[in-house]
């Protein structure tokens, strides 16, 4: 598909003045592309690792928990474990990466832990009297795992993000690279070749003319 | 505040119910979806969700992936992992990179 166009020095012009932007841009999303690329990388790994981590403290957890679970009566667990425990929060907030928003999450400790000055220690919402001191290390376990879930849950929207946009950026570079740029500049030629063309048959006009005017 | 959700078969979540997250366990996939539907509602940050629900919920899941809130997280199965949160990284990687370049260096 070529770019049509008339053989005017102003659509030449015009068309010079969208191959330059063509290419500048063309350079400027090539730019971005490779800086995301640098992001991208740098966390892809550390979300590996931190899935790894997961899976093997996960593992641990739930092995302590069916512990937990064959020492007490069903009955008992479920009732210990009715009390929801405070729910941890967590804060959000956004930082930007070359025009991506992406998350930045944190677990956010109560306030009156905070207060006190004490490092917050988990504190199970259960009575101690009725269960074993195994679902306590279970929960423990739990718990200790959620700044690692927070963590990797942060790593992994970034890194959904980035792949979106560097997919975008990617198509666009493309798209800019072997269709646009090549279009423009195949008009470009044609005109310039057209209007040569055109001057070519001015002159040879002109001077079919001047051999008539001197055979008067 | 935004809390922390978690979503799954009632032994894999119950873990967690003591431990600073919101438990939604479900046992069937039409409990799954309801819950799904208040985590949505509701004011978190965070949704655990263990691989089984994750397959389950698939399509409900899908929108998920490009909103502001909740973070989708798969959990790994407590009995058989099968490694669907790193199959999903690798599709992400190999989508943006075009290349699978995660696991190839392991090899």
């Amino acid at each position: 598909m070529a770019i049509k166009a008339n053989a005017t020095r102003q659509e030449l012009t015009r068309l010079k003045a969208r191959l330059n932007m063509a290419k500048r841009g063309h350079s400027l999303l090539k730019d971005k592309r490779d800086q995301l690329m640098k992001e991208f990388l740098a966390i892809v790994h550390e979300s590996q690792r931190l899935r790894l981590e997961l899976e093997e403290k996960l593992a641990d957890a739930y092995g302590s928990f069916s512990l937990a679970r064959a020492v007490l009566s069903p009955a008992v667990l479920e009732e210990a474990l009715m009390v929801p425990g405070g729910a941890e929060e967590v804060s959000i907030s956004y930082r930007n990466i070359m025009n991506v928003s992406v998350p930045e999450m944190e677990i956010v400790h109560a306030e009156e832990e905070k207060q006190d000055g004490v490092p917050s220690e988990f504190l199970p919402g259960y009575g101690l009297a009725v269960t074993s001191s195994d679902l306590d290390d279970a929960i423990e376990e739990f718990h200790g795992i959620l700044p690692l879930l927070v963590r990797l849950s942060t790593v992994e929207r970034t890194i959904h993000l980035l792949a979106d946009e560097i997919e975008k950026t990617r198509r666009r570079v493309n798209a800019l690279e072997y269709v646009l740029i090549p279009e423009l500049e195949e008009a470009v030629k044609q005109i310039e070749m057209r209007l040569e063309e055109i001057e070519r048959e001015n002159v040879s006009r002109l001077m079919r003319i001047k051999d008539i005017v001197r055979a008067r | 505040m935004p809390k922390v959700a978690v979503l799954g078969q009632r032994d894999a979540v119950l873990g967690f119910k003591a431990s600073g997250v919101v438990a939604f366990p479900a046992d069937n996939p039409e409990e799954a979806r309801k819950h799904l539907q208040e985590v949505l509602e509701g004011d978190y940050a965070i949704l655990l969700i263990t691989e089984e629900m994750a397959q389950i919920l698939e399509k409900e899941l899908e929108p998920l992936y490009s909103m502001p809130k909740p973070v989708v997280t798969i959990l790994p199965d407590s009995e058989k992992p099968q490694g669907m949160g790193m199959e999903l990284l690798r599709k992400r990687v190999e989508r943006a990179v075009g290349a699978d370049i995660l696991f190839k260096r392991e090899e």
